[in-house]
C-alpha cells in the first residue's frame, strides 16, 4: 500500500467564510433522509436513491458542501444497509416463514434500531451546524468525507505558468 | 488520517457488536424463565400425569435415565438422549399415528406409529421432534400458560380436589402447542438428527407419507387436538433435506424391531 505521510488540506473555512446559500445547501444533505423517510421505511433504498441525486447536483459547490454530502451519503449508505439486512430477515421469518425469530434476529433489531436512532439524532445536529457554517464529525465518517472533501490532490496544485521577471 | 479513522471504525463496531451480543445473551436468558414452575413441582406433575395416563391405558417404558430397551438403544444413542432432559420414553398401544411429549418432559409413543414408519430413520426423524419439544420446555410454556400457580401448588399439598383432576385433564385434551413450537421443535429436530449424523431424510420422508395419506399429525399432548401440517412446514423440512450431510443409516434392523414393538405393546395390554 502507498504511504501517503503528511495529508495536505486546502484550509478550513470559518462560518463568516461559508455564503447563506452553501449553508443551505449542506444543511439539506441531511433534510433528504426527512423528506424521504415515509417512502423509504419499506424500501430503505429509496431513501439513497434520494441522497445519491442530492449528491450529484450539489458536489462540485465547493469542499464545505462536499464534506456535509459526504458525511450525509456514508452513514446513510451504512445505515440503509443494515435496515436492507432487517427488511429482508424480516420478510423471510414472518412472510416466507423459512426461519425463526432467533435471539440473533433480537439483537439484531436492537442494533439496528439503535443506529438508527443515533443517525437520526446526528444528523439533526449536523445539519444545525451546517447552517451555521460550522462543521460536526461523525465516528469514522467524518474523518473519511473531511478527507475526501479537503485532502489537496495533485490535480488540484496550481500550475504556475505566469512568473513575475524578479 | 489512516489509523485515526481505523480506531474510531474499531470502535464503532465493537460498540455495536456488542449490543447485538448482549441483547441476544439476553433475550436468550428470556426465553429460559419459564423455569418459574419450580422444578420438583413440575417432576410431581409429570409423576402425576403418567399415574393418571397409566389408568386408562397400557404404558410400557422404553426408556429412562437408568434403563433402556436394548432394541431402542441405536436411535438413543444417535439422538443423545442422555442430553435430552426428557425423563422417560413409554410406548402405548393405540392404533393412532402419535407421539407427545406429556408434562413432565415424558414422551409418549403410540404403537400406530411404529406401525405407520417403514425405517428406524422416520422414527427418528419424530423422535427427535419431540426432542425439540421437551429441550424447548415448551410443555413448561403451555402449563404456565395454563394454571395459575395456586393449582399447581394444590397438587403438591394433596389439596387437589375434583376441581383440579377437571382442569388437568381438560389440559390434557385441549392444549396445543403454538405453529412457532413446532417450528423450533421441528427445526430442532433437524439439528439433533444432523448432529447424530442422521439423514434428515427420514423427516421428509414421514411428513411426505402424511400428507400423501392425508393426514394430519394429531400430536401434541392430547390424542384429541390435530395439528395442520401446513405447507411452509413441509417446504422447509424439504430445503434442509436437500442440503443434508449426515448421511449414514440406523444400525438396526426396522423389520425386526417394529415386530419386536407391535408384541410388546400388544401383550403389555393384557
Ligand atoms: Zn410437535
Amino acid at each position: 500500500m502507498k504511504d501517503l505521510g503528511e495529508e495536505k488540506y486546502v484550509s478550513i473555512p470559518q462560518p463568516e467564510d461559508v455564503p447563506v446559500r452553501e449553508r443551505e445547501d449542506a444543511m439539506g444533505a441531511y433534510l433528504m433522509m426527512f423528506a424521504a423517510l415515509a417512502a423509504g421505511l419499506p424500501l430503505p433504498i429509496i431513501n439513497l436513491i434520494a441522497s445519491l441525486v442530492y449528491y450529484f447536483i450539489h458536489k462540485d459547490k465547493g469542499p464545505f458542501i462536499k464534506f456535509h454530502l459526504l458525511q450525509s451519503l456514508y452513514s446513510q449508505l451504512i445505515t440503509s444497509g443494515m435496515n436492507v439486512v432487517f427488511v429482508f430477515w424480516t420478510v423471510r421469518i414472518f412472510f416466507f416463514e423459512s426461519t425463526m425469530v432467533t435471539d440473533y434476529y433480537k439483537g439484531y433489531v436492537a442494533v439496528v434500531v439503535l443506529a438508527n436512532l443515533l443517525y437520526f439524532i446526528f444528523s439533526i445536529i449536523a445539519a444545525v451546524r451546517a447552517r451555521q457554517g460550522r462543521f460536526f464529525y461523525f465516528l469514522v465518517f467524518g474523518k473519511w468525507a473531511f478527507h475526501q472533501a479537503f485532502s489537496i490532490r495533485n490535480a488540484d496544485v496550481k500550475v504556475h505558468v505566469n512568473k513575475t521577471p524578479f | 488520517m489512516r489509523k485515526s479513522i481505523g480506531r474510531e471504525l474499531l470502535l464503532l463496531l465493537t460498540f455495536f457488536g456488542s449490543i447485538w451480543a448482549v441483547v441476544s445473551y439476553f433475550s436468550e436468558d428470556e426465553a429460559e424463565d419459564c423455569d418459574v414452575i419450580p422444578e420438583d413441582l413440575y417432576d410431581k406433575l409429570g409423576d402425576f400425569v403418567i399415574d393418571d395416563f397409566s389408568q386408562s391405558s397400557s404404558l410400557i417404558l422404553i426408556a429412562n435415565d437408568s434403563f433402556s430397551l436394548e432394541s431402542w438403544n441405536e436411535i438413543l444413542h444417535r439422538l443423545d438422549f442422555d442430553n435430552s432432559n426428557c425423563r422417560a420414553i413409554y410406548l402405548s398401544r393405540n392404533p393412532e399415528v402419535n407421539a407427545y411429549t406429556l408434562p413432565g418432559d415424558n414422551i409418549v409413543v403410540y404403537s400406530g406409529l411404529i406401525e405407520f414408519v417403514e425405517s428406524g430413520e422416520e422414527l427418528a426423524a419424530v423422535m427427535a421432534h419431540e426432542f425439540g419439544h421437551v429441550k424447548k420446555g415448551h410443555v413448561r410454556e403451555l402449563l404456565k400458560e395454563r394454571f395459575a400457580m395456586t393449582s399447581l401448588i394444590m397438587i403438591v399439598s394433596g389439596d387437589a380436589g375434583g376441581n383440579l383432576l377437571l382442569e388437568l385433564s381438560d389440559f390434557l385434551f385441549t392444549a396445543a402447542f403454538s405453529r412457532d413450537n413446532e417450528k423450533e421443535a421441528d427445526y430442532y429436530g433437524l439439528e439433533l438428527l444432523e448432529r447424530g449424523n442422521l439423514s434428515t431424510r427420514g423427516m421428509l420422508r414421514f411428513f411426505e407419507k402424511l400428507e400423501e395419506e392425508k393426514m394430519e399429525m394429531p400430536e401434541i399432548i392430547s390424542a384429541f387436538s390435530s395439528h395442520p401440517l401446513s405447507a411452509d412446514r413441509l417446504e422447509y423440512i424439504r430445503t434442509h433435506a436437500a442440503k443434508s450431510v449426515g448421511d449414514s443409516l440406523l444400525n438396526m434392523n426396522w423389520n425386526d424391531f417394529q415386530k419386536e414393538m407391535l408384541d410388546l405393546a400388544a401383550h403389555g395390554d393384557q
